[in-house]
């Protein structure tokens, strides 16, 4: 029997759960596989986060304050769960670190392993990987962190950016039929983020419908009010190079006809995935997943951040696409329900 | 004399029926003739015919069609498109959609450009296979307005279903010969390209191939067996 | 290695021999082993489609004469019958309902239903999977030194991924940008040049009904290729022999000298490179020039 929770990834759910367990006087662990905290917005640097558009780091910087030199928490980066045994009240899980291998018992696991983003190159019409100026959107996060917005192929500021909208999500074609709920109003701040930076610059985000959802919607008329954003509504079907400029080409459908339009940088949004790290935990810990391969919750009101597995449970993108604020809230009502769940053990 | 909504500055987009025009017209002992009274007819969507939906989906080939939602991405890929900018697949799959018969009526000689070349399917976000839809749209044109559709696209799908229901067998150069025919260009049959092309083709032994090419084995049952599907296919949808 | 059954459809058995005895000798040199199928019929040629499960009949006879012959793969090289055999395959693998109509008329005509999954593959992806690039070049006697091919894939080769599984099975080409002929074509010793509309549509569908729409897609083709340099055009499909071939004399009457570039097949330009014979190759039929400028540049056949 034991008393401990193992948190499974760094990043803000995790982070958010091991604060929680931490402020409730519960002991436990959090492994994060990658040398640094702060999971997907800090491996990829991004830039502002959503919904208050502050940068990344502000962010993140106090989640991870807030489970360092806490008592009863330890931390362990560059580390994995290799293997685990045992159930409920009574896990040994074997983690490979740094320092080599350990085994450790814990009473209840969180799992909080996060995505990845889609890799663009599996959807080849745009010449992701071959053309150096169609960037995705993570790869975007990174150039807006930097002073200036240069384009990678020669540094030039670009004048004319494109976004493209769902590539990777609601296709059939690359396997995806869900939406990654993030990428609207991630394309909205970036678009927002190259006007503020260039203001000079043209802004064309080429969408089927846009997903702002909630209080969202308030970037997608800012883009548009504020910073003179434009939205073309059609598909690209695809990209070519032309006299070092990128020719995109498409269908405008309220002007029913093709375009061809050059521009200087193209970005994909593209979305969001179960990161390798999830698929690999749902394996060791025979977690569920729904059909496009998220983590499953054992009943969606019930038991929202509970694996059908029993001590259990679940928190943040790895169990669907969504931002990392509301991540952040799962991360805390995993925290309780993992200590509760001891606690009745405890009283048995 | 003067053209039709010649004064019209974007005329391409305004269609012919919505331009109101009288050539001699004299108000008030002004003359106003011609494009000093031209009117367009507002063009609202007066009903929709959900059944021409229901038409194309009973075909097999356009089974999918429920699944667009209008993204644009099969006329963002299209071939056809880029040589008749009346070819938009996906404008056709919306006007058959909403059942907006008058306008499909008015572009049944643009269905048939299709090149089959299949860019649009590859590409469908929702697999509509848009390629085969526009089949399916093209088989509702022929039946509703057949006369509108150009001779060229009437007689050669017709050699290309005579002679492969006929026979299991593709020969190119009877399917020519039969195409000209029926176009009333059998003359070119005798041009002395082809001429040449004969020859040479007999000469290197495959004009014996062809002649030997004949009917698939078996086929006379065959053909029998799918006669019978397709008229009863017909007879469902006439 | 188990032979495969080799379906040539019409085409190949009547205008386009040259494709046929080149493809077959070309595998002959490569130790790959084929059997025909015998009593085949046309494959449909995509102008049946719109006449619904008939339609399938015919692919669907020429994968049950593949099951009868004891062979579980079909290897077609040409682009249209590949294109018909594998919407067939892959249509009725998932819908068993059609299927069961698809054979109750085959049946009826006392022809043998299609009961197993027999594999569909084109001939391009036969010879680079089962050969390669490797084994291409070990067999080569006269190098296509100097050379400059575009190659040209065309649409049916690989689209839509759905029923071809390119995009999907990692064993396929990629279908917007393909590699394999380009892979080969390097490996018998040619300049591959790049061009911007391998996968673009030759307009072969509509030759005859549609000659000026037809004629402007095979200038787009051709004249895209010579631009970047080439001096042949590589193909692998009839049809699109038959539209930039055969018809390019209307694509130059039309848009001009720039559409004037020989075509051949992959086959022929491997062939060649193998040292192969007149009667294998059949250069001289070929309608642009091909024979002419393969002899002016030094290949011996």
């Amino acid at each position: 029997m034991s008393e401990a929770v193992l948190i499974i990834g760094g990043g803000p759910a995790g982070l958010a759960a091991a604060a929680s367990l931490a402020d409730l006087g519960v002991e436990a662990v959090l492994v994060e596989k990658e040398p640094e905290l702060g999971g997907t917005p800090k491996k990829y640097a991004y830039s502002k986060l959503v919904p208050d558009l502050r940068p990344a780091q502000e962010t993140l910087a106090p989640l991870v304050q807030r489970v360092q030199g806490r008592e009863g928490l330890r931390v362990l980066t560059d580390a994995r769960p290799t293997a685990v045994s045992g159930k409920a009240g009574d896990f040994k899980v074997r983690l490979a670190g740094p320092a080599g291998e350990e085994e450790l018992s814990a009473g209840a696991i969180i799992v909080a392993t996060g995505f990845e983003h889609f890799d663009a190159r599996r959807d080849t019409k745009y010449g992701y990987g071959i053309y150096p100026d169609v960037v995705d959107i993570r790869d975007m996060e990174r150039m807006l962190s930097e002073p200036q917005l240069k384009r990678p192929s020669d540094g030039q500021v670009p004048q004319r950016v494109g976004f493209i909208l769902c590539v990777g999500s609601r296709d059939r074609m690359v396997g995806n039929t869900y939406c990654s709920r993030v990428c609207c109003s991630v394309c909205c701040v970036q678009a927002i983020e190259v006007k503020e930076k260039n203001p000079s610059a043209e802004v064309y985000i080429f969408y089927m419908d846009i997903r702002t959802y909630g209080l969202l919607e308030n970037l997608y008329w800012e883009a548009q009010e504020e910073h003179g954003v434009l939205f073309v509504k059609g598909r690209v079907g695809e990209i070519l190079p032309r006299d070092g400029q990128l020719m995109v080409k498409g269908e405008d459908t309220l002007l029913r006809g093709p375009f061809e339009v050059p521009f200087d940088l193209m970005v994909l949004a593209s979305g969001m995935e179960p990161g390798e790290g999830t698929v690999q935990v749902a394996e060791l810990l025979n977690l569920a997943r729904e059909p496009n391969g998220f983590l499953a919750p054992r009943d969606s009101h019930t038991a929202p951040l509970e694996a059908a597995v029993e001590g259990v449970f679940l928190a943040g993108a790895d169990l669907a696409p969504k931002f990392s604020d509301d991540a952040v809230a799962e991360g805390a009502g995993a925290a309780v329900r993992a200590a509760a769940f001891l606690r009745s053990r405890a009283g048995r | 004399m003067a053209v039709k909504g010649e004064g019209i500055v974007e005329r391409s987009l305004v269609e012919d029926d919505h331009i109101l025009e009288q050539e001699k017209l004299i108000i008030e002992g002004v003359d106003v003739s011609g494009r000093w009274n031209t009117f367009l007819a507002p063009r609202v969507q007066e009903d929709y015919t959900p059944s021409l939906e229901a038409e194309v989906r009973a075909l097999g080939v356009g089974e999918n069609i429920r699944r667009c939602w209008q993204c644009g991405m099969c006329t963002a890929s299209c071939t056809a498109n880029s040589v008749y900018p009346d070819f938009n697949p996906r404008h056709f799959i919306y006007l058959v959609k909403l059942g907006d018969v008058q306008r499909l009526a008015k572009l049944a000689d643009v269905v048939w450009r299709c090149v089959g070349c299949y860019k649009c399917s590859q590409r469908c976000p929702r697999e509509v296979n848009p390629a085969e839809v526009m089949e399916a749209i093209g088989v509702i044109v022929h039946r509703r307005w057949g006369e509108r559709v150009a001779r060229e696209e009437q007689v050669g799908t017709g050699a290309y279903k005579k002679q492969i229901y006929g026979t299991g067998r593709l020969n190119l150069a009877t399917l020519m010969a039969a195409d000209l025919r029926g176009l009333g260009r059998q003359r070119e049959l005798l041009s002395a390209e082809q001429m040449r092309i004969g020859m040479k083709m007999f000469r290197d032994s495959r004009l014996f191939h062809t002649l030997r090419l004949g009917r698939a084995p078996g086929w006379s049952r065959l053909r029998r067996v799918l006669e019978e599907h397709r008229r009863s296919r017909e007879e469902v949808h006439p | 290695m188990s032979a495969v059954a080799y379906y040539p459809g019409c085409a190949l058995k009547s205008i386009d021999l040259a494709y046929d005895v080149s493809s077959v000798a070309v595998c002959r040199e490569l130790g790959l082993s084929l059997e025909e199928i015998r009593g085949y019929n046309c494959c449909g040629i995509g102008e049946l489609k719109s006449d619904g499960d008939v339609a399938y009949v015919l692919p669907t006879r020429i994968l049950a004469l593949a099951e009868g012959q004891n062979l579980g793969e079909v290897m077609a090289p040409c682009s249209v019958c590949y294109g018909e055999l594998a919407r067939a395959q892959s249509v009725l693998a998932q819908d068993a309902a059609r299927r069961g109509r698809v054979n109750g008329m085959l049946q009826a005509a006392g022809e043998r239903p299609y009961t197993r999954e027999v594999k569909v593959r084109h001939l391009l992806e036969y010879l680079y999977r089962e050969a390669g690039p490797e084994k291409v070049a070990a067999q080569v006697r006269q190098p296509l030194k100097g050379l400059r091919v575009a190659p040209y894939y065309g649409c049916l080769y690989t689209r839509p991924g759905w029923f071809t599984q390119a995009g999907r099975d990692p064993a396929l080409d990629n279908p917007e940008r393909p590699h394999f002929m380009a892979d080969l074509l390097d490996a018998a010793g040619a300049t591959v040049v790049d061009h911007p509309n391998q996968v673009s549509c030759c307009g072969g569908r509509n030759v005859v009904q549609d000659e000026e729409g037809t004629a402007l897609l095979d200038y787009r083709i051709l004249s895209g290729a010579k631009e970047e340099g080439a001096q042949v055009l590589a193909l692998i499909c009839p049809k699109c022999s038959g539209a930039l071939d055969i018809n390019q004399t209307k694509a130059i009457a039309r848009h001009g000298e720039g559409a004037r570039l020989p075509v051949v097949y992959l086959t022929q330009l491997l062939g060649l490179a193998f040292g192969l014979g007149r009667g294998q190759l059949r250069l001289g039929d070929m309608e642009s020039g091909a024979a002419a400028l393969l002899q002016a540049s030094g290949f011996r056949s």
